[in-house]
């Protein structure tokens, strides 16, 4: 994956290219506003890691200068926490997700490929298949195996956010911001206690459990179709 | 400043009835004088005394004009009158007397008499009209009680002017320290330039305050960017020991690398918390208020910690939701119910039974989350809300001490309070809003 990192701090933005290096990404900087723009416009990347206080052009009006130009390249904003305001007006601006800094590695990869997953799926009928689950987001059903599944409200938006992302990790914190629409990380293990409750609708006797746990990070639906 | 004007007033009363006095008490000696002058005239020195002039001396006396206002009688040894035109019907004692209607004196309502008895046993009496007198205690008294008038007004209306203008001014003053007392640094007292007093000690004020929100500012900064060159290390840590505890699994060491692991998430954990309490505190998040039906989230975080309740074996009972609007912060009311009633599930022992209400009361939208568990010693009740405070014994339960601090940031964000109170048995901490207007 491209990926092009818009950070002015040298510092940040080394380790920062570092750690998605690691990770398989092949990733670029900008260290202002003004470069960041000429390289997003000239050249093609998957995704853009923008940090919000820039010099010259500062990243809301970055990413509002790539929507009004038709670039698409999905945006994912590096905020400090307590930068609400500029947080909520870069969402508006036409940025796809927000991360805190320092985002961990494992962290910034989810978001990244599951922004990406989500830019390319864009436009369906809401029926999402993983292996042999099918989800109908419009209709509100989930099937595993031509067995309808009984799930309670937010079973089944998190069944949805695995078969989204499915084969990528989903971090906790993703399933914290789109299914229970926490911006902050609980104290309990809601999700690990919804995971489980899940577990028991998904799998009968002698069916593969599709769902992996990736300890420390999230859980990952394999599509072993 | 009332209790100063009614003393300066009674002060003036007092100030103006002595005056009135001591010039009333001056023209009766003066009269008093003047009769004995008069007396000592007409009976003449004992040196050369010449009692046979005496009717000479009355009549010339009545004639004359300066002396027009006085009476005179002079009656013998035995009370019958000799001369002069003064009628009584009894004789005055010797020596000065008043007298009114009573004592009958022909053309005198009332006023005042001197008798001197006589070498040969008869008496001289001289009277004094009191009109004189008496008009001008009328004109004396009229002078004080409009000297009075004029300045009892200028005191009432010069120490409303004052009340007037330090209540103004002080107003003025706590509005803005309320304003910094609920969390906003950057109120600031109105100046309007006239470099008077006041003017001089708002600016004072309000320099006092640019400080303080300079110091604020610092130690915030100081903290966040503390906080921030710990957290990409630790974040690099916890990656590190991350992957090392997904590779270690079946090695003798998986445990201890689980356990760094999970010391390593409560340091990050408890950061995150911090930062959260200084968006908090910072105030900001007001600016994105909205119209939040307290009921509804009750009902959707009640739903999404059942589970967890459940396989803690503590009983999450359905939340009592009734429908409360308040004007709040969505996610941060969310954060609200989520803390307490985590925190309810982790601090009290399995088979604790949860309630969550929501409630109007008056002008103010009730939030109440109650268990039955062994509760907290009032005593205790403020120190656990304080950051990183936490009870003596509560060593047994891994907890970052910010869970109800932050509650409390929430509320307070929310122009609310966050209460704790014995639920008998049990703790029950209440949290109240006002109603959306």
């Amino acid at each position: 994956m491209r990926v092009l990192i818009v950070e002015d701090d040298a510092r940040a933005a080394t380790q920062l290219r570092a750690d998605l290096a690691e990770l398989g990404h092949d990733a670029v900087v900008a260290p202002d506003g003004r470069s960041a723009l000429s390289l997003a416009t000239d050249s093609k990347y998957d995704a853009v890691l923008l940090d919000i206080m820039l010099p010259y052009v500062d990243g809301v009006e970055v990413a509002k200068l790539l929507r009004e130009q038709g670039i698409d390249v999905p945006i994912i904003m590096l905020t400090a926490l307590g930068d609400l305001q500029q947080r909520l007006t870069g969402l508006d601006a036409g940025a796809d997700d927000y991360l805190i800094k320092p985002a961990a590695p494992s962290e910034i990869d989810a978001r990244l490929k599951a922004i990406i997953r989500r830019s390319s799926r864009s436009g369906e009928s809401g029926v999402m298949r993983a292996g042999d689950i099918e989800v109908n987001e419009v209709r509100h059903r989930a099937v595993r195996a031509g067995r309808v599944l009984k799930l309670q409200n937010l079973e089944f938006k998190l069944l949805c956010e695995l078969v989204r992302n499915a084969n990528s990790v989903v971090t906790r914190q993703m399933l914290y911001q789109n299914v229970w629409n926490y911006d902050f990380e609980p104290t309990t293990n809601i999700a690990e206690s919804y995971i489980r409750h899940l577990r028991q609708q998904l799998n009968q006797p002698g069916e593969a459990d599709p769902i992996v746990t990736v300890r420390g990070v999230g859980y990952m639906l394999v599509d072993n179709g | 400043m009332a209790v100063f004007v009614i003393v300066l007033l009674l002060a003036l009363v007092v100030l103006r009835a002595v005056n009135y006095r001591i010039t009333h008490d001056a023209l009766a000696r003066q009269i008093d004088r003047r009769l004995a002058s008069e007396a000592a005239n007409i009976i003449g020195t004992p040196a050369v005394s010449d009692p046979a002039g005496i009717p000479a001396r009355i009549a010339a006396a009545q004639e004359d004009h300066d002396t027009a206002d006085l009476y005179y009688l002079l009656v013998d040894r035995a009370g019958r009158p000799i001369a002069g035109k003064l009628r009584l019907r009894t004789l005055p004692p010797p020596g000065y007397s008043d007298f009114g209607e009573a004592a009958q004196v022909d053309g005198v309502a009332h006023g005042r008499a001197l008798m001197r008895r006589l070498a040969d046993g008869g008496a001289l009496v001289v009277v004094s009209d009191n009109d004189v007198v008496d008009s001008f205690d009328a004109l004396l008294a009229r002078v004080q009680l409009i000297g009075l008038g004029v300045t009892a007004l200028i005191v009432i209306g010069g120490a409303l002017g004052i009340v007037l203008t330090i209540g103004s001014r002080m107003r003025a003053m706590q509005r803005t320290v309320d304003a910094v007392i609920a969390g906003d640094l950057h109120s600031r007292v109105p100046v309007d330039g006239s470099r008077n007093a006041f003017d001089q000690q708002a600016v004072a004020f309000n320099t006092m305050l640019d400080r303080i929100d300079d110091l604020m500012a610092n130690v915030k900064h100081a903290a966040r960017d503390v906080t921030h060159e710990l957290k990409s290390p630790l974040a690099r840590l916890r990656a590190k020991v991350a992957a090392l505890a997904r590779h270690s699994a079946d090695s003798p060491f998986g445990p201890e690398i689980a356990d760094i692991l999970e010391q390593t998430d409560q340091i990050l954990e408890l950061f995150s918390s911090l930062l959260r309490l200084w968006e908090i505190e910072g105030g900001h998040r007001r600016e994105r208020f909205t119209d939040v039906d307290l009921g509804a989230l009750a009902a959707e975080v009640g739903e999404s910690l059942q589970i967890v309740a459940e396989e803690a074996g503590r009983l999450l009972l359905p939340p009592i939701a009734r429908r409360v609007r308040v004007r709040g912060d969505l996610h941060l009311l969310r954060q609200l119910l989520v803390n307490l009633i985590e925190n309810a599930i982790r601090h009290a022992p399995p088979g604790t039974r949860i309630s969550v209400a929501t409630e109007m009361c008056g002008p103010k939208a009730l939030l109440v989350v109650s268990d039955d568990g062994p509760g907290i010693p009032a005593g205790q009740h403020a120190a656990v809300i304080r950051r990183f405070g936490r009870m003596e014994t509560a060593t047994d339960v891994p907890g970052q001490g910010l869970g109800l601090t932050l509650v409390d940031a929430i509320a307070r964000l929310h122009h609310g309070t966050l209460a704790l109170e014995d639920a008998k048995p049990g703790l029950r901490a209440v949290v109240e809003l006002p109603l959306r207007p």
